[in-house]
């Protein structure tokens, strides 16, 4: 039997009532008698010191641990000794050695623990210690069966005994941990502004410790300002931060630092790390508009203007999740127009790039843009420094005037045959005195129209004639009495844009209607209004089409009426009793406030002929 | 308007000719202007219609010379009667025109106009309004055009034909 040796260490006994110590060398002395009795001993643990915070892999070597030893940590503070799962995570891994292969007994045990210890940041510094606990002792003997036996040990016979609870223990030392970073609130904090932080975290210094404060350092690509740093407590520091307006979209390194010769030197790095939000920039063809020193960019309407933002992306997993756009005056994204109508869309202010046309000249045209970003936890942090862009949108000064060549007229137009030469002439009510040329039947007219419409104004783009017609109707009557009324139609008038062109900024009108032999009275009642717009040329440097613009509309009509001369299928007609013919009310500019801005609307092309 | 014209007339220059479908008279011109037919408008190009429908076309008139020439439309029942169309099934029969009651009152809403040296003109046109299409089928269309200031050798004025189209009309 191995002598007891005494009670070693002293730390211990306070604590460790019934439990028998060795010291390591009376443990092996003991092992060489009798094995069922041998203790464990602690020959060695490394690293023996340990801070506060961190995590170790510590190597326990010995002797005698046995099967499944229970291992733990010795805390002065506990009265008895237990698997420390609160206060240090020691999931451990036992290592099994043959031992002296002369002695008379087989006996397979461990001699080493290796055990992942985390020793959390709230232990305070103090004297520990490690310990190991071995319940039981195998021995192979032959002729005897081992009961449980270890992992890798052969299957044999052994003498299974049983004995005390030895306990073997090392001391160790905790320290305390440096400084550990929680969290920093905000995240994420925009350029070109001052935001107050939070940083949450352990072991600062206030500014009362002999060795503090908690030293702050935030650093990235451009400058941050950080002022009123203050470390409110032991686990809150306050600060302001200013990222320089030109910081990138980027992740910035914030840092607290105790100095070495305090409780908790070391120094701690926010992960994950601060991120910096960008003040947005507007580009416009390549180039940037925004800022601080951005020029008034000038445009005509009707040219497109397509702006581009950026970021585009964000770092550290937030995510541009908002674009917000406001752009001043009246502006649509897009036009289109036929003979069947024209369409308008308006501008799209919720993403990052737009694109529109402003439709009315102006000075000082404001385009700005915000957006918002999302964290990788859903926090969306808004109204981003905005970025703004300005314009000088220019245009014509356009009108109509117009010219009233006079009242309803009876005229001989041709008629033609299949060749296209003229076989006769035929009367006509019409507003004007336009006719074919003696000779001519192919469409082509001479003489003056009743209505001729001419802008007033260039401005080096080209002006767009649309007419609609907003009542037409003719009505005739038989010699023995009744007769019928075509009518009112109403609609585009014949092709959009009108054709009635002289030149590029003239339009002009004379409606006819004919006078067949067998009526007596023929009568035409026609309402108009001539719209005028403006299509600037193609923006250069761009392959970008340009849209028309609308300047305005003017309203006129014509309505007359006339006898057929007795005898009725003479085809000779009294010159008519003109009732009203000319403009109506005068140019009216469009307003913004318009329907559809000001654009002439239509679904449908009007049409004259007789329904019943 | 065009005064160079006369001169190539009295060299009895033959050029070729490079308008697709034109009709010319014994003694080849050249046309003032180009006629370019499609299906649909300007904004929504198609030759498949369903019946009932309305059934577009587009007529780009192109100005071929250095002058400006005429492009005068006149509308009727909305219209351009100053092309002329030629509509026909697939048994190569004309389709049947539309008739309305009073059609000798319809009035012509003539509109001059002047096409400058190299520009376009474009239109797009309701045939169905002309010509009955109430039936499934392919039909061919071609549109033609006087030129005013074209003479043939006889002093008639010359047709300008279109390229031809066939549209298809589903039930």
């Amino acid at each position: 039997m191995c002598k007891l040796l005494g009670r070693r260490r002293k730390f211990l006994t306070a604590f460790l009532p019934g439990v028998i110590f060795f010291s390591a060398a009376s443990a092996a002395q003991c092992h060489a008698q009798v094995a069922c009795t041998t203790p464990p001993a602690i020959i060695s643990v490394s690293p023996s010191v340990w801070s506060a915070g961190q995590t170790f892999v510590v190597q326990i070597t010995g002797t005698n641990f046995f099967i499944d030893p229970t291992v733990g940590i010795c805390d002065l503070a506990i009265p008895q000794i237990v698997e420390s799962t609160g206060q240090v995570s020691f999931p451990y891994q036992v290592v099994y050695g043959v031992n002296d292969p002369t002695d008379s007994y087989l006996v397979y045990e461990p001699t080493q623990i290796n055990a992942v210890v985390t020793v959390p940041n709230t232990v305070p510094a103090e004297n520990a210690c490690v310990f190991v606990i071995s319940m039981t002792m195998y021995a192979a003997k032959s002729g005897l069966p081992i009961v449980d036996p270890p992992p890798g040990l052969a299957n044999g016979t052994g003498n299974p005994c049983t004995g005390n609870s030895y306990v073997a223990a090392f001391p160790v030392k905790i320290v305390a941990g440096g400084p550990t970073i929680t969290s920093v609130a905000p995240p994420a904090w925009w350029a070109g502004r001052k935001q107050d932080i939070t940083i949450t975290g352990t072991n600062f210094l206030t500014a009362s410790d002999p060795h503090g404060p908690t030293k702050l350092t935030v650093t990235g690509s451009k400058t941050i300002t950080l002022t009123n740093v203050t470390v409110v407590s032991a686990t809150e520091i306050t600060a302001t931060v200013e990222p320089a307006k030109d910081e990138p979209a980027e992740t910035v390194t914030l840092t607290v630092t105790n100095p070495p010769k305090s409780s908790s030197p070391g120094s701690a790095t926010a992960s994950p790390p601060p991120v910096v939000l960008p003040v947005p920039v507007i580009q416009w063809r390549g180039k940037t508009i925004s800022g601080d020193n951005a020029k008034t960019q000038k445009v005509k309407t009707g040219q497109p203007v397509e702006l581009t933002t950026t970021p585009a992306t964000l770092p550290g997993g937030f995510t541009v999740s908002q674009s917000t756009w406001n752009i001043d005056g009246t502006t649509i994204k897009s036009y289109s127009g036929d003979d069947s109508g024209i369409t308008l869309q308006k501008t799209d202010l919720n993403k990052p790039n737009t694109s529109f046309y402003w439709l009315y000249p102006d000075d000082g045209l404001n385009a700005t843009y915000d957006y918002c970003a999302t964290g990788g936890d859903g926090t969306q942090y808004c109204a981003s420094p905005q970025a703004k862009a300005t314009f000088n949108a220019s245009g014509p000064n356009s009108s109509l005037s117009t010219e009233d060549y006079g009242r309803g007229t009876i005229e001989q137009l041709n008629t033609c045959g299949t060749n296209g030469a003229v076989n006769g002439t035929a009367p006509y009510l019409g507003y004007g005195d336009l006719h074919y040329p003696l000779g001519v039947c192919t469409g082509k007219q001479d003489g003056t129209p009743g209505i001729e419409l001419e802008a007033t104004e260039g401005s080096g783009g080209t002006h767009v004639f649309v007419q609609l017609i907003n009542a037409d109707s003719r009505t005739y009557t038989y010699p023995t009495g009744g007769g019928f009324t075509c009518g009112p139609y109403s609609g585009l008038d014949t092709a959009y844009p009108y054709q009635g062109l002289l030149s590029a900024d003239k339009a002009e009108d004379g409606p006819q209607m004919p006078l067949p032999a067998p009526y007596a009275t023929g009568a035409r009642n026609f309402n108009a209004t001539m719209y005028l717009l403006w299509q600037p040329p193609q923006l250069r440097g761009t392959g970008l089409a340009s849209i028309p613009v609308p300047i305005g509309y003017q309203q006129w009509q014509f309505a007359a009426i006339t006898t057929q001369k007795l005898p009725i299928g003479s085809d000779k007609w009294k010159e008519p009793a003109t009732t009203a013919h000319g403009d109506i009310g005068g140019f009216v500019p469009s307003q913004s406030t318009d329907p559809s801005y000001g654009y002439p609307s239509w679904t449908h092309k009007a049409k004259n002929g007789c329904t019943n | 308007m065009r005064s160079i014209r006369g001169f190539f007339q009295a060299m009895f220059c033959i050029c070729a000719l490079a308008v697709p479908g034109q009709g010319a008279s014994a003694q080849e011109t050249t046309p003032a202007f180009a006629l370019t037919l499609s299906g649909g408008t300007r904004n929504r190009a198609s030759t498949d219609f369903r019946i009932g429908s309305t059934i577009w076309i587009t007529i780009m008139q192109t100005n071929k010379t250095s002058d400006s020439i005429d492009c005068t439309e006149i509308a009727k029942n909305g219209i351009n009667i100053s092309y002329h169309y030629e509509v026909t099934d697939e048994d190569g029969k004309s389709a049947k025109t539309v008739t309305r009651p009073h059609m000798d009152t319809e009035p012509q809403d003539v509109h001059p106009c002047n096409l400058a040296a190299g520009e376009s003109l474009t239109g797009e046109e309701e045939i169905n309004d002309l010509f009955k299409l109430d039936r499934p089928g392919k039909y061919t269309v071609q549109v033609w055009r006087w030129d005013p200031d074209t003479k043939d050798s006889d002093g008639n004025p010359v047709k300008v034909y279109s390229n031809t189209i066939t549209i298809t009309i589903t039930g």
